[in-house]
């Protein structure tokens, strides 16, 4: 799958898995999946796959 | 066509009056962009002026009211519309229904996710260009310009959060990248 415009080779899994693994604090992030905003109340039930694009903002303090 | 009379005919919302948005909403007005619309619920403090663009005679008052009293300074004819709010989802659309780019300049984490989802999820018609990462004295080649989708540009390092401390230079580099993105967009360069 392709996350910020870069490919890796993950299996399919479920979105807040994936976003724990790459050790995101899912609270302050924005999701989209291809090209669809995610909703977090969707992150436990969404199981993204290898064809997916996903791009995943992080939004820290400060401005 | 000038650049000034294109611009002249253009409308930006700046979501936040702080660090980055009173420096944001100079550079626009020294670009003579032609509509400002100005949010902020804010009010200017001492500690503020290591960075934001305000005077210590300012201090206490409404950042809304201060920051479009620096830029009348600067240009007495372009339109500057100041909202004294928080946005929320519940106002978002109507305060930033005639601008044609919305710059997210918020402080907190959750308010600057608040923004995109809503601005991204909603309001399909608006270009957004937002921040993430700009505190401390960190270097300036960390900081990039990324074009998250057709519509969405996200200026800073991703990285460096407020803890680091808040600091004039780095802020105002990544207000001045966001302004220029704006100007970018509004000439109808789409590219970062």
């Amino acid at each position: 799958m392709f996350i910020n415009g870069k490919k890796y080779e993950f299996n399919e899994q479920k979105l807040s898995e994936l976003i724990d693994y790459m050790k995101i604090n899912s609270k302050n992030v924005v999701v989209e999946l291809n090209g669809e905003i995610v909703e977090k109340k969707n992150f436990d039930n969404l199981v993204v796959n290898y064809q997916d694009k996903l791009e995943i903002v992080t939004f820290v303090g400060g401005g | 066509m000038s650049i000034y009379s294109i611009l002249g005919e253009k409308t930006v919302g700046i979501a936040g009056a702080g660090g980055l948005g009173s420096n944001i909403a100079t550079l626009l007005t020294r670009m003579k962009v032609g509509h400002l619309v100005i949010v902020d619920y804010d009010i200017v403090e001492a500690v503020n002026l290591n960075r934001q663009n305000y005077a210590l005679d300012q201090v206490n008052q409404k950042k809304v009211k201060a920051c479009k009293d620096v830029l009348r300074q600067i240009n007495k004819t372009i339109q500057i519309d100041t909202h004294d709010l928080k946005l929320t989802p519940q106002n978002i659309k109507e305060v930033f229904k005639d601008v044609d780019i919305i710059i997210e300049a918020f402080d907190l984490p959750e308010e600057k996710v608040m923004l995109t989802e809503f601005v991204l999820k909603h309001m399909p018609e608006k270009i957004l260009i937002g921040a993430s990462g700009i505190a401390g004295y960190e270097s300036n080649n960390t900081i990039t310009t990324r074009r998250v989708n057709d519509r969405f540009y996200l200026v800073g390092d991703s990285k460096s959060k407020a803890e680091l401390g808040m600091y004039g230079p780095r802020v105002n580099i990544v207000a001045a990248m966001q302004a220029n993105t704006a100007i970018r967009v509004l000439m109808g360069e789409m590219n970062v």
